[in-house]
């Protein structure tokens, strides 16, 4: 256990080179949003509704901002490629050798970067929040705000578990990169990304929120927005548990299987 | 001496063919996930405009030939300087920008002109095929003319484009940054994809007129879409132009002063 | 034909934090250094000489073969290559010469050699026929006429830096500026660049100038050798003299008889090495001619090796006497 700490420990020192610019790099992913913003006000307006798939304006730019949080959880750059390229050129001999799970390795890795992310992003984004208080809701009771962070972790192993496994896809496939890639492609879709999952007709929207996808992104950004009452909330985890299982079963799975056929082929 | 550039230029796009040969998997990829994406932005406006009739002045056709012309500039960009740019940056980091100083050429045509990438190229048809869609739709009645302002307003949006992301990427001889080229791209692509219109409303319209007037990304596909299916601004059409060679100017001034300070400052 | 004066190069340094606690403190006050790269260097070089240049890593031979190709600025100092200022960079003077360094890749990587030759054609202006001659000579020269039409990737290290020098070559220059060019290469190519670089130097008349800290590079090709350290020159001139001013010791390696080797022969000189009946002294040069000859009247020799040290212990003693001096009259300076 104590050397996945060191890993993380050294992984932090590593991020905390980046200083000021960080800060600016970090408000200049709000630019999308901004633009994002302006089109819907402008969508709003032109359509003189007060709702749109169930959302407010204010609501909707909540959304967005809050989308920030989710996908800051669930994202995972690069780790299907990475994991993959390991495959691919052999390196992962290197971790075979050492008496650490390579997969557990990763985790330490993802969460390291996304506790420093979180430390040194959390000025920005909460001055950035501040100036938009007037699209927030107000503040969640303690429960709602407990099954919010406990979404939000869930939301870390989805993303993890299902990049790991694409990742992971390359000990049977060489050229996975090219997969990886198209499916990034859909993701910005099917997670809510784009635009909320309840603006989408009945028939697709009903596929769509199926995926592990709304459940990385969608629904905790739903969460943390409090559209979602006790009960929902509770469905949504639940959810989200069976998925953290399914992803993780599969890729375990996947590891074990993909070893011996890495070994086989004398790696 | 023109001669000489243009047979140099020749070599490069020769080359660049041959390399690009070796890599048909990737084109092939390209292909698919700029289909992938297109589809989805469809999508997208579809759900759009059953929410409203027009987005500030821009009906759905206008729109979607807006998003035609945007993918026919950012795609020409891409292909023509965006891999030059990256690699301006990846060699002041190597500090291996010397081969080409060392050669009897001018250093900024040699860095600027050195790769095209092929795989955007395949967007073009895609664009074009979508803006005729667009018109189509519109029923709109074009002209001879119009369609050649067309053209070198296309062009000019890609002489603007580049200058600024050159200066950016030749900048990095005096910043180590964490916003690479690629982040800064992404930022332009999604800043400059909506009708100039809706960034009225943010900050009084300041941004608006940074956007369109400072540095006139909004109007790298705004014009040229407006010129064929909109109004016919000739204010704006001259603006833009004279914009792209000031900017050109002030992209070799900045490309000068940078090699100045890497000769004096690297080992 | 090159002509430096004086040459000195400084940077302003800043000095990384190490740890976390000095990370944070490096956010408000930040300390910085000068240094010394290049302090002072002056030499001729005339056409058609082969120069070396010997140092350990820091030295300066890479600052200064880069202020001769008009890569960087001096801080104070002229010099003149074939009557231009280097870093004026004309173009007429960029035509005159090449620039080669071991472990960079100046070929398209994806490509092969052959593709990237003719993009040097058009970018130095070499006529069609000049082109194909200079070629032909140089892919004969150095074995590798397979080699042209596959990717330069697929190539190893040594393969590689082949075409890199026949990239360099192409355009006939008449000067040759190489960086450590055999650098990470195995025995045979290494080889195979010196003899090539043998001839055109030979053949064509063709100035070089070479770093390395390969001595191997130095003894087979350079007549003289300049060794600089911590940006001063040490010593210029053939590479025996410096054997002759730096060397006091030969190291004499006597065979004795079986059962005949003595066991006093430190009044001789230092035992080295020691593997009965072998022996290796190290003898105070002025002393050899006598003591061997003592030696072989008093003792049952069967064989007797008189050699030079070699030129690296020499080089390294001088470097490392030079570092002493260095050390105590440190060159720092502190800013906030």
């Amino acid at each position: 256990m104590r050397k996945y700490f060191v890993v993380f420990r050294v992984a932090l020192a590593d991020r905390l080179v980046y200083r000021a610019d960080f800060f600016i790099a970090t408000f200049l992913r709000f630019i999308p949003i901004i633009t994002t913003i302006l089109l819907w006000r402008a969508i709003y307006d032109g359509s003189q509704k007060v709702e749109l798939g169930n959302l407010m304006y204010e609501q909707m730019v909540a959304y967005y901002l809050f989308l920030m949080i989710s996908r800051a959880f669930g994202s995972m750059p690069r780790l299907a490629t990475d994991i993959a390229t390991d495959i691919r050129d052999g390196n992962l001999r290197k971790y075979l050798l050492q008496p650490i799970d390579y997969l557990g390795y990763n985790v330490s890795l993802r969460v390291a970067h996304k506790l420093v992310y979180f430390v040194m992003a959390a000025t920005p984004y909460a001055l950035v929040f501040w100036l938009c208080r007037r699209y927030l809701p107000g503040w969640p009771t303690g429960s709602m705000l407990l099954l919010s962070v406990f979404s939000l972790g869930l939301s870390f192993l989805i993303g993890f578990m299902f990049n790991s496994l694409m990742g992971l896809l390359g000990f049977w496939f060489l050229e996975v990169g090219s997969f990886i890639h198209v499916v990034m492609v859909m993701q910005y879709f099917l997670s809510g990304h784009m635009f909320p999952l309840s603006l989408l007709p009945a028939g697709l929207q009903s596929v769509v929120t199926n995926l592990p996808f709304a459940y990385e992104t969608y629904y905790p950004t739903l969460l943390l927005l409090q559209r979602l009452d006790t009960g929902a909330a509770m469905h949504v985890i639940s959810m989200q548990m069976v998925w953290v299982v399914v992803l993780g079963s599969a890729a375990r799975i996947a590891w074990l299987r993909g070893l011996k056929r890495y070994a086989a082929f004398g790696g | 001496m023109h001669a000489r550039y243009g047979r140099i230029l020749l070599r490069f796009w020769k080359n660049s063919l041959i390399r690009e040969m070796s890599f048909r998997g990737h084109f092939i990829v390209n292909v698919a996930s700029e289909i992938l994406w297109i589809v989805m932005l469809l999508v997208f406006i579809k759900v759009i405009f059953t929410k409203t009739l027009d987005v500030r002045g821009w009906s759905e056709g206008q729109y979607i030939f807006l998003m035609g012309t945007h993918m026919l500039v950012t795609s020409l960009f891409e292909a023509l300087f965006f891999g030059n740019c990256w690699r301006v940056s990846e060699l002041i980091r190597s500090g291996d920008l010397d081969f080409v100083l060392v050669r009897p050429a001018s250093p900024q045509f040699l860095l600027s002109f050195e790769r095209i990438d092929f795989s955007p190229l395949a967007s073009v048809p895609v664009s074009i095929a979508l803006c005729v869609y667009a018109t189509r739709m519109i029923d709109a009645q074009i002209i001879a003319a119009q369609i050649a302002l067309f053209c070198m307003l296309i062009v000019g949006g890609v002489i603007i484009l580049y200058s600024l992301l050159f200066m950016f990427a030749i900048t990095s001889v005096w910043l180590i940054r964490q916003t690479g080229i690629d982040h800064l791209w992404f930022y332009t692509v999604s800043i400059a994809r909506y009708p100039a219109e809706i960034y009225r409303k943010f900050a009084g319209g300041a941004l608006w007129f940074g956007l369109v007037f400072v540095l006139p990304v909004l109007m790298v596909s705004n014009l040229p879409a407006n010129v064929m299916v909109r109004t016919f601004e000739p204010f704006m059409v001259v603006y833009v132009m004279v914009s792209g060679i000031v900017l050109l100017g002030v992209c070799t001034v900045v490309f000068r002063l940078a090699l100045r300070w890497y000769r004096s400052a690297s080992s | 034909m090159i002509t430096v004066e004086n040459l000195k190069k400084v940077y302003r340094v800043h000095r990384k934090p190490q740890g976390l606690g000095a990370s944070v403190k490096s956010l408000f006050h930040r300390k910085y250094k000068h240094v010394h790269a290049v302090d002072g260097i002056s030499f001729d070089i005339a056409a058609g000489e082969m120069v070396g240049f010997l140092g350990p890593n820091g030295a300066g031979k890479t600052t200064t073969l880069k202020m001769l190709s008009g890569l960087i600025f001096p801080t104070e100092g002229t010099a003149r290559v074939l009557d231009f200022i280097p870093w004026e960079r004309k173009n007429a003077y960029r035509r005159q010469f090449a620039l080669l360094m071991g472990q960079k890749n100046q070929l398209w990587w994806d490509l092969p050699a052959a593709e990237s030759f003719r993009l040097h054609k058009e970018i130095y202006t070499i006529e069609d026929d000049t082109f194909d001659r200079v070629l032909g000579e140089l892919t004969e020269l150095l074995h590798v006429q397979d080699l042209l039409n596959q990717p330069v990737r697929e190539l190893s290290l040594g393969e590689r830096m082949k075409m890199e020098l026949i990239a360099a070559l192409l355009h006939s220059p008449r000067i040759l500026f190489l960086d450590e060019p055999t650098i990470g290469l195995d025995v045979v190519a290494q080889s195979a660049i010196r003899r090539c670089l043998k001839e055109y130097n030979q053949q064509k008349q063709v100035t070089v100038l070479l770093t390395s800290h390969y001595m191997k590079d130095i003894e087979a090709l350079c007549d003289r050798v300049m060794v600089i350290n911590h940006g001063r020159l040490i010593h210029d001139g053939p590479l025996r003299d410096i054997l002759h001013r730096f060397a006091q010791h030969k190291l004499v390696t006597l065979q004795f008889r079986d059962g005949c080797m003595p066991d006093q022969l430190g009044a001789f000189g230092e035992v080295v090495e020691l593997n009965p009946p072998k022996v290796t002294l190290r003898m105070a040069r002025e002393w050899v001619a006598k003591h061997t000859s003592t030696l072989l009247e008093s003792y049952e020799i069967d064989d007797i090796i008189i050699e030079e040290p070699p030129i690296e212990d020499v080089i390294g003693k001088v470097f490392e006497d030079a570092d002493a001096l260095q050390a105590s009259a440190p060159a720092e300076a502190s800013h906030a």
